[in-house]
């Protein structure tokens, strides 16, 4: 069970740093329309 | 959650990301700024009501252009790390419609346990390594919620876009068809072997923040939470499944209830610190 946690803290850790350098970049989602519809 | 409960949110999992109604009577597609935010359920984002971004598209798009997706992928991380595959079970629009048709009265198969292997390879090849080797978007290309939620809408509403419909659309409509075929039959067969965003939560059920807590001590093994689970799974033989979508409808039994990964003594059992997750299987009565 601590060791879960302490797995829970460092994916929340690495996860919170992925989005928040994509917000510091400004790269929002780009969209791509096309792929989806023919 | 009590199974109505779940059902209400699927309803609206399935209405509020596809809110742009005008996109249907214009028809135009919804550009605005939320189309820039990834939800974390599979809703295409070409469909003509659809409001925000389908994270793996956002991701594919990244690797035909190599670059590193931070923002979509650190969402659907994030998500990923608070709820597991909670949105899979409880707010999906695809995954509803595989719930639905699965009632339909008819012989019932299951799918063979390698099957779940299968969502990790189409994330890994269809998102990631075809587009980075060929430019080419396949998996929006073969995608079926894809082919539902825009592709047919399209072709239904513009003219122009149905003068430009070819072989592939033929094939497109052929893997729907052939999703919507195995739902009846099989429990969530899309989600279970085919959806790379069901891939990605995975990584994320076992140590996730919310989390399922199984109590041995109460649990009689009789089965009915793998009876009731959208996906086949015996949640008390591994609470913290990687195919587990923490829909909660097993959650109905006393012996399980959703807790957090901070939570050691999640049935409140005096002078017991730990819970009865999966750490515990090996004190299970056998049988």
């Amino acid at each position: 069970m601590r060791g879960r946690a302490v797995a829970f803290l460092l994916t929340a850790l690495a996860s919170a740093g992925l989005l928040a350098w994509g917000l510091y970049k400004a790269e929002f989602a780009k969209v791509l329309l096309n792929g989806a519809l023919l | 959650m009590a199974f109505l409960t779940r059902r209400i949110f699927q309803g609206l999992g399935t209405l509020l990301p596809n809110a742009y109604v005008q996109g249907f009577l214009t028809p135009t597609l919804y550009q605005g700024t939320l189309k820039g935010v990834c939800s974390p359920l599979f809703n295409c984002y070409a469909c003509p009501s659809a409001l925000f971004s389908c994270p793996i598209g956002s991701m594919q798009h990244f690797a035909a252009t190599g670059k590193v997706p931070f923002y979509a992928a650190g969402t659907m991380a994030v998500v990923g790390a608070s709820v597991g595959r909670m949105t899979c079970g409880t707010l999906c629009p695809f995954g509803f419609l595989q719930d639905l048709l699965f009632k339909v009265r008819t012989w019932k198969g299951r799918l063979p346990g390698w099957a779940s292997y299968l969502r990790y390879a189409a994330l890994a090849v269809l998102v990631f390594l075809i587009p980075a080797f060929s430019g080419v978007h396949w998996y929006s290309k073969l995608c079926p919620m894809g082919t539902l939620g825009a592709g047919l809408p399209w072709v239904t509403l513009s003219e122009s876009v149905r003068a430009l419909v070819g072989s592939l659309f033929w094939v497109k409509i052929g893997i729907l068809l052939l999703f919507f075929t195995f739902s009846v039959v099989v429990k969530r067969p899309f989600c279970r072997a085919a959806c790379p965003l069901g891939a990605i939560f995975s990584f994320f059920n076992r140590s996730s923040f919310l989390t399922l807590a199984w109590n041995p001590d109460t649990c009689t093994r009789c089965g009915k939470c793998q009876k009731i689970c959208p996906v086949d799974i015996r949640p008390d033989y591994k609470p913290t499944s990687a195919e587990c979508l923490r829909c909660l409808d097993c959650t109905r039994c006393p012996s399980l209830t959703l807790t957090t990964v901070l939570n050691r003594n999640p049935f409140g059992v005096p002078g017991k610190e730990e819970d009865g997750g999966a750490e515990n299987l090996s004190e299970a009565p056998a049988g």
